[in-house]
């Protein structure tokens, strides 16, 4: 099997054209970045294995007709977006709480595994759209501008879901570990 | 666990949470393999095939009506004019008969 390629640094991923690369190349350079995505949106493993796959399978039957002026990563982060956002609307993928919600068994290595476990549980009991602008400006460390281009939202609404998103966080974290003040 | 007392520090928590996470094993080539059987591009262009088909039935169904209709039209306009034909004849017969009785009664006389 071929050794699987990095993920591209995020600054130059969004230009980068598929043009030259097979499809299988594709796939390999990009499958972090998209199951990711899927992973921390939908919290299950096997959703987002399918959800990723489906994500692929698109790309692979758009391949020709894509326009890749816009890049590949774009095209690929918009469609698992839309596909995330999608999925937890039609089957109604509520999670009962987030303190009942099980942790995924996939775990980044973090420094403060606690502190990483809450928030994203914090995270998943936001509003599907700004779970997904969360996901995006923290995962992938995209600017308000290429969300609301990603998730075809105007600017001014992926702020203010940002801003009202994190003073939830801020202010359900506060609640856990207490105001030191 | 962290107080995240600056802004920054929950910038910071957010990013680490939020990390890319490596996907299954094998997910890729799980990938590959069912592009490469095409079950998407199977079922899209069996879809494909299906809506042409159902369309195809449906103009020649349109078609297959609408010719009917015109020669039901046809066949009802001809069987009129036959019947008025017909009946032209009758009445033409009939006045014929009365002519030809007329002549008769007249020659019958004569004699």
């Amino acid at each position: 099997m071929l050794p699987e390629p990095a993920d591209p640094a995020p600054e130059t991923a969004g230009h980068e054209q598929a043009e030259g690369l097979g499809f299988e190349d594709l796939v390999r350079r990009h499958q972090r970045m998209v199951f990711s995505l899927a992973f921390h949106f939908l919290r299950d493993r096997a959703v987002a294995e399918e959800v990723s796959q489906d994500v692929f399978l698109r790309l692979h039957r758009h391949l020709d007709g894509l326009d890749l002026g816009n890049g590949v990563v774009h095209w690929l982060r918009r469609v698992t977006s839309n596909r995330c956002i999608d999925y937890a609307r039609q089957r109604r993928f509520r999670l009962l709480s987030f303190d009942s919600t099980p942790e995924p068994a996939v775990e980044a290595r973090t420094r403060d595994p606690l502190l990483s476990r809450r928030l994203r549980r914090l995270v998943a009991s936001l509003p599907r759209q700004s779970r997904m602008v969360v996901i995006l400006r923290y995962q992938e460390d995209l600017m308000p501008e290429e969300i609301a281009r990603i998730l075809d939202t105007p600017v001014a609404s992926v702020k203010s879901q940002l801003h009202r998103a994190l003073r939830t966080l801020r202010d359900k974290m506060l609640r856990v570990v207490g105001d030191p003040r | 666990m962290m107080r995240l007392q600056k802004p920054h520090e929950l910038d910071d928590a957010l990013r680490e949470a939020f990390r890319r996470v490596d996907p299954p094993p094998g997910f890729a080539d799980r990938v590959v393999r069912r592009a490469s059987q095409s079950p998407v591009r199977t079922t899209i262009g069996t879809r494909a095939w299906l809506r042409w088909a159902a369309a195809a039935v449906l103009v020649m169904a349109v078609s297959g009506g609408l010719w009917y209709r015109a020669e039901e039209r046809r066949r009802v306009e001809g069987e009129e004019a036959r019947r008025q034909v017909l009946l032209s004849l009758q009445i033409a017969g009939s006045k014929l008969n009365a002519v030809q009785m007329k002549i008769n009664r007249h020659e019958e006389s004569r004699q």
